[in-house]
């Protein structure tokens, strides 16, 4: 049985972020549920979580759909330091950066094409103050047409 | 120092006598080795468009005068230290305030104790 076209973009956008060359490395995961223990936060965490699908009439054969996928992107760090704080952010677009230049992702069932990328947080307040870990998190929206 | 606060200062001793274990407290290659009382410890649990982080909160309790860091008294500071060893395994905790709350408040009437609380970031 084939994944979902929600699936294969976010099986897709990880398989690109693990390929990519940004200015930290890592190992994306695709997580439905991303959970961690503050103790694993010394490591830079990155979840690539199918979000949404969302489809409008294209013609009487055909739909279009906006896919999203939200990237989490998370590490402890010292909120009073930008010197740990500043590195993370720049990651962040490039993250974002990345993925519209790719423009398109190629799917098991169809191409999907990028749309629009937010970015929000990018550094969620209540993280950083209550367990000095660095929360952003980037939404990725691709459109797909299928018959 | 009336009668009252002379017993609860005796009453702390007691307490850290008994229930004390010993720790590192540091800040950043700085530390002390003084006795706490670990108290409260429970879970919380931190959301985020549904990314989810468990962290294990641990408060303890510690003789103000005893926090000498390079030869000063001082108190505690987010993103201070306390090391505490159970058996073979090392659990590093951090100095970090619970949500709003502040990272420490004084505990007792004479202003001797501190609590401070801390949230779990490493085994080793």
């Amino acid at each position: 049985m084939a994944d979902s076209t929600l699936i294969q973009l976010a099986d897709a956008v990880v398989t690109h972020l693990n390929s990519a060359s940004l200015s930290q490395s890592f190992t994306s995961e695709r997580r439905i549920l991303p959970f961690f223990e503050l103790t694993e936060m010394s490591d830079l965490q990155v979840s690539v979580v199918p979000a949404t699908v969302e489809q409008t009439v294209a013609s009487r054969t055909v739909i279009n759909e906006t896919l999203t996928v939200q990237i989490g992107v998370q590490k402890r760090v010292d909120p009073t330091d930008n010197l740990t704080v500043d590195p993370l952010i720049l990651l962040v677009e490039e993250i974002g950066d990345s993925l519209r230049q790719a423009e398109t992702l190629t799917l098991d069932t169809s191409t999907a094409h990028w749309r629009a990328t937010r970015i929000d947080p990018v550094a969620l307040r209540d993280h950083l103050e209550s367990m000095r870990q660095f929360t952003s998190v980037v939404s990725l929206d691709f459109a797909v047409i299928r018959t | 120092m009336s009668a009252f606060q002379n017993a609860l200062t005796r009453s702390m001793k007691t307490v850290a006598a008994a229930a004390g274990v010993s720790v590192v407290y540091s800040r950043g290659v700085n530390s002390v080795t003084l006795t706490a009382v670990p108290g409260r410890t429970s879970v919380e649990l931190a959301d985020a468009d549904g990314m989810l982080t468990r962290s294990k909160i641990r408060d303890y309790k510690v003789k103000a005068s005893d926090l000498v860091i390079s030869g000063s008294v001082v108190t505690p500071r987010r993103g201070d230290k306390i090391a505490e060893t159970q058996g073979s395994a090392t659990y590093t905790y951090e100095v970090i305030g619970p949500g709003p709350e502040t990272h420490y408040r004084v505990s007792d009437l004479a202003g001797d104790y501190l609590r401070i609380h801390t949230k779990l970031v490493g085994v080793a």
